[in-house]
């Protein structure tokens, strides 16, 4: 600084003791991060919406789903569609997000080697993971379904892992192990100050998790019985569908490895493990994967509702 | 880490990473700027959280600064302090002389006269408070200032020698 003009020695003091300032309380500064950087996600997407949206607003409903199939299909031909593409920053509360659910899911059908579904199955753990702490970081509650379906990729990925030989089943579990401790770091991170609403969910997923590591903990011990325990649920599975429940007959659950219902209600599901027992037969009803065909029906509580705009510092 | 001259280019786009690496840049910058002239951490992070919203806002808008990025955040944290004292009576501010610390303690001592002279400052205009806040606290340059308030660098001179003046009746001459 070049002082051109004098100043008076003691107005200079005066001056000079605004000068320290209090050091920023780091927690503070990381919310405050984490409020603007939701915030710009937000505005991101909204920017990029409205840009489809100016196009497709201009077209008959009708014209515009078709066209919106074709863009589909050719983008999870290509890989190269805008839509698409588009569509992969997407979060559940957004039009495309469902987009981005299929083209994840059509991923996963159309590889080959068991190792590269574990690999994509795990991707959508990831993804689903940092869509919840995005949305936490908005105030917006994240719906329960982002949970369940987390929990299902994960239980896929054990089950194909099963299937491989004993060395790259140890890998492949081993692996999974490795990333959902990182999933179940980041969800312990996540502070739900600015979104006490969201609490709840993100419990269940951080108990989620946990089960579901500690049951990894269990079968890495034991591959042997992990890999029986696969084969019989596999059995079950099949007998499951193609057999119908006979209403009458008693029904013995073999297994506790429950893991804790993802609706909010503080009950347990069905939903079992694949390395870990028999599972409990369900009504197809109440299928858990129905929410993802459009249907969330059954025992999950279609709760995507959102809370509003995330809160700001300061006036308005 | 993206180029500095490319951030603000990036950020007129809505790119989450270029936005995220000028919040880390500048916010630990206007918080401490902020902290020294309202005095308040709490306040000076609501000044923060603001002026970055505020800038979202107006790049969403396809408006924002074109260039010079620190220079536009710090006039918009400058005017949230502004506005901020402006919802405070006067009187709240600028109710006490310097006071005389012999038989104080040093600390709150300290305290009294660091709010008396933010109450002076406020008695400034706009222009001239924000100035003597860059000039006299963050050490910048007549050039940047004159980038920061859209103004030629001789005015920001006269503004500088207005102010000081003002200042010096305000805090001194009831000394004398």
């Amino acid at each position: 600084m070049t002082n051109d003009e004098k100043i008076d020695p003691r107005l200079a003091a005066l001056l000079d003791e605004l000068k320290p300032a209090s050091a920023r309380d780091p927690q503070a500064a990381t919310r405050a991060r984490g409020r603007f950087l939701a915030q710009a996600v937000s505005a991101s997407e909204e920017r990029r919406h409205n840009w489809w949206m100016t196009i497709f607003q201009q077209k008959e409903k009708f014209a515009m789903n078709l066209i919106m199939s074709v863009l589909v299909v050719l983008g999870l031909l290509f890989g190269g569609s805008a839509t698409v593409s588009a569509a992969q920053d997407d979060l559940p509360t957004q039009p495309l997000y469902q987009i981005k659910l299929m083209s994840e899911d059509v991923r996963v059908w159309l590889a080959s080697d068991p190792n590269m579904k574990i690999e994509l199955l795990m991707d959508q753990v990831q993804n689903r993971t940092e869509e919840m702490a995005v949305l936490t970081l908005a105030g917006i509650t994240p719906p329960a379904e982002s949970s369940i379906r987390t929990q299902d990729r994960i239980q896929q990925a054990l089950q194909l892992a099963t299937t491989l030989d004993d060395v790259s089943m140890s890998a492949a579990i081993e692996q999974i192990r490795k990333q959902l401790q990182t999933q179940e770091q980041s969800m312990t991170q996540l502070q739900s100050g600015s979104c006490t609403e969201c609490e709840p969910i993100l419990q269940q997923t951080r108990d989620m998790l946990h089960t579901q590591l500690g049951q990894i903990e269990s079968n890495l011990a034991d591959p042997e019985t992990s890999r029986e325990q696969n084969q019989n649920q596999s059995q079950n599975q099949i007998r499951t569908t193609q057999t119908p429940l006979a209403t009458d007959s008693p029904v013995t659950p073999q297994t506790s490895s429950y893991t804790p219902a993802l609706d909010g209600t503080g009950q347990q599901n069905g939903n079992i493990n694949p390395l870990a027992g028999t599972p409990m037969p369900q009504d197809p009803g109440t299928n858990q994967n129905n929410y993802e065909n459009g249907n969330s029906g059954g025992s999950v509580n279609g709760n995507g509702s959102a809370s509003g705009a995330g809160g700001q510092g300061g006036k308005p | 880490m993206i180029p500095k001259p490319d951030l603000l280019a990036q950020a007129q786009k809505l790119d989450t990473r270029a936005l995220g690496e000028i919040y880390d840049l500048y916010s630990p910058r206007l918080y401490r700027y902020a902290v020294r002239l309202l005095g308040d951490a709490c306040t000076a992070e609501d000044c923060v959280a603001e002026t970055f919203s505020r800038f979202l806002q107006a790049l969403q808008k396809g408006r924002g600064p074109r260039d010079y990025l620190q220079a536009y955040l710090f006039r918009t944290a400058h005017n949230f302090i502004v506005d901020h004292y402006r919802h405070e009576s006067p009187e709240s501010i600028l109710d006490d002389d310097t006071p005389d610390c012999q038989n104080t303690e040093e600390n709150a001592c300290l305290n009294i006269r660091q709010h008396h002279v933010r109450g002076a400052l406020l008695e400034l205009t706009v222009d001239q408070g924000q100035v003597i806040a860059l000039k006299f606290l963050e050490g910048w340059e007549n050039e940047e200032i004159a980038r920061a308030l859209n103004k030629p660098v001789g005015a920001i001179k006269s503004l500088q020698h207005r102010a000081l003046a003002h200042l010096q009746k305000i805090l001194l001459d009831d000394e004398v």
